[in-house]
């Protein structure tokens, strides 16, 4: 049996997704020259950042450069979210290879809102659409479980998460329904010991 | 919570048992039991049941419901109704699970008890899979779960509630940005 | 010796209230299924957990001076077995929540009556030690080796919460009515959940009902 006390994923402090997702990049137009900054532009020798360079930043950079009173930077929207691309998953986001776009494509996303471009609000009600749309696919393939990698690999982190939560879950229903757990498991840990015993005689 | 824990709760539900021995009342911090007469049939906790019964010393009288024509009943209803109807036990898919593992030669038909309570059991999973799509599409924030029974709530967790979370966080625009911890926000 | 191995059925939790010791089981079961599904702690249940050790450990003296081949003996050690796995699954889903949400709780806990905190004395120790041992530990292993403007461990900004908007399944144990949930507005009728009823709800909306025993989370 387990104790462990289980929640969903909702970042923190010291949440890596969040850290890794916020670690993407968004391309930057300087707005205002900062002194000394030049060697954010590797494209450059020049000591400070002029007014009209583009770069790339990642998102925790550029979120706070974006938001002074004068802004120092503004951030363009990445390809896979703008309007072009929203009209793609909007059309079938079930069939889209999320994994290919982003590894954190709703939590990079929902950061990405945060920016008030004027496509915010868009940007919220694609990423909700979306994720509605393929929740009940991925949910099927939980439930069913599926275990072809090539369809496992087009979902997103957050989405990767839930489904191996579902699936650890419905494995061992189906093992309690088809033989009972009256039987306690060996806790993997004592497993691998033996394994790694075996391997050892193997040799 | 998994399938052993569920497990674990059903096996407080009483049974009726019929005892080869004789003994006074014993007093459990979980009730008072007893007292056993031999040929005379008692109620005890399941679990209680099953280890007696490994021990040959009881006969398991299989609840009321536990027959092939009531079950038969059920199916029925539960093909006819468009939602869950309420079933004869709060834990009937453990219960028969537990008592047909130990005391198969207590309960007659025991074949074809398993064969319908599997057919009851996956008529409510669809009905429970249209609901939940149905709960994904609508957005919605309340539902009413009348008549599941707690493993059928437990095969949907920790997925559903766990989706509908993120669905929850997306919807309110409450992305990471303004939960309190996010390193971004921090400078 | 008497066949009720000469415990008492009636404790008394506190001066004026008496209980069975099934009473103090079944509260036990039910607050064990509250912490392990709701996402923050609860209150602490100090009187039933030391209630129901005194139970253990009275019954399993007893058992120790009967004859071990009487049936008795192997039947009450069992229902031990099964108290014990919910005493201890209680307390440390307690404890796991402490670890996780540690600076959050003893934060709030300190704006609460000495009657009214969430944690037990012993829990407050173990939060408050935990709390050091993490700070302390952030330090020597990385703060001190870090640029002096960053140098300090910041408990407000890097606090850990639990997250209320979660979903959660409950039982209503007796009705409750007017509720208004989380996502709700003007137009939405309130909302009434009748005795035995069951749902899925947000737990934010539903947190004090099942703080006050009229909900059960299942």
């Amino acid at each position: 049996m387990e104790t462990r006390f289980k929640h969903s994923y909702c970042p923190n402090y010291f949440s890596l997704e969040d850290i890794l997702a916020t670690q993407e990049r968004v391309l930057c137009k300087v707005e205002k020259s900062v002194h000394g900054l030049g060697c954010l532009d590797q494209s450059t020798e020049n000591e400070d950042l002029v007014v009209g360079t583009t770069l790339q930043l990642p998102f925790w950079l550029a979120f706070p450069l974006s938001q002074t009173r004068v802004r120092v930077v503004s951030v363009e929207l990445p390809k896979i979210y703008k309007e072009a691309f929203r009209e793609v998953l909007t059309a079938d986001a079930s069939i889209v290879d999320l994994s290919k776009l982003g590894r954190y494509f709703y939590e990079f996303g929902s950061h990405l809102t945060k920016l008030n471009h004027r496509d915010s609000s868009a940007i919220n009600t694609m990423l909700m659409n979306a994720f509605k749309d393929r929740l009940r696919v991925l949910i099927d393939w939980a439930q069913n479980l599926c275990t072809d990698i090539s369809k496992v690999q087009r979902l997103d982190t957050l989405e990767k998460e839930l489904y191996l939560e579902g699936f650890k879950a419905r494995k061992e229903l189906i093992a309690w329904l088809s033989e009972g757990s009256s039987k306690m498991c060996a806790s993997e840990m004592v497993v691998n010991h033996k394994k790694r015993k075996r391997a050892v005689v193997d040799i | 919570m998994n399938s052993a824990e569920t497990e674990f709760i059903a096996e407080k539900e009483l049974v009726s048992i019929v005892p080869n021995f004789n003994y006074e009342v014993i007093y459990l911090i979980s009730g008072d039991i007893g007292p056993f007469r031999a040929g005379l049939p008692v109620k005890v906790p399941i679990w209680l049941a099953m280890s007696l019964k490994r021990r040959q010393k009881c006969r398991i009288v299989p609840p009321r419901w536990m027959n092939v024509e009531d079950l038969e009943e059920v199916k029925k209803q539960e093909l006819n109704e468009r939602f869950f109807t309420k079933m004869p036990s709060e834990h009937y898919m453990v219960e028969a699970h537990l008592l047909l593992s130990v005391a198969a030669d207590d309960i007659p038909r025991c074949e074809q008890i398993r064969t319908i309570l599997k057919d009851i059991w996956d008529i409510r999973m669809s009905k429970l899979r249209s609901s939940v799509d149905q709960i994904i599409k609508t957005n919605a924030i309340h539902a009413r779960l009348d008549h599941l029974t707690l493993m059928e709530i437990n095969s949907i967790r920790p997925l559903l509630p766990h989706a509908l979370d993120q669905l929850f966080r997306l919807q309110n625009g409450r992305g990471p940005s303004q939960a309190s911890g996010s390193q971004a926000f921090t400078q | 010796m008497d066949s009720s191995f000469g415990l008492d059925n009636e404790v008394a939790l506190s001066d004026d209230e008496t209980v069975t010791v099934q009473q103090v089981l079944e509260t036990l079961e039910n607050a064990w299924l509250n912490e392990k599904f709701s996402p923050e702690l609860l209150p602490h249940q100090t009187d039933i957990v030391d209630c129901m050790f005194e139970q253990i450990s009275g019954m399993e003296e007893n058992l120790e001076k009967v004859d071990q081949s009487d049936i008795r003996v192997e039947i009450h050690r069992m229902e031990l077995d099964r108290i014990r796995y919910v005493l201890s699954s209680f307390l440390r889903t307690r404890l796991e929540k402490i670890e996780e949400f540690c600076t959050h709780i003893i934060e709030e806990d300190s704006t609460r009556d000495p009657d009214e905190r969430y944690l037990s004395p012993g829990e407050k120790k173990f939060a408050e030690e935990f709390q050091n041992n993490i700070e302390q530990h952030f330090e020597r292993v990385a703060l001190r080796h870090m640029p002096l403007n960053v140098q300090k461990y910041d408990r407000q900004l890097m606090k850990v919460e639990p997250n209320l908007k979660s979903y959660v399944f409950l039982r209503a144990r007796s009705t409750a009515e007017g509720l208004m949930l989380e996502g709700m507005d003007d137009t939405d009728e309130p909302l009434t959940m009748v005795k035995d009823s069951q749902h899925m709800a947000l737990y934010s909306g539903v947190a004090s009902l099942v703080k006050n025993g009229t909900l059960q989370l299942i």
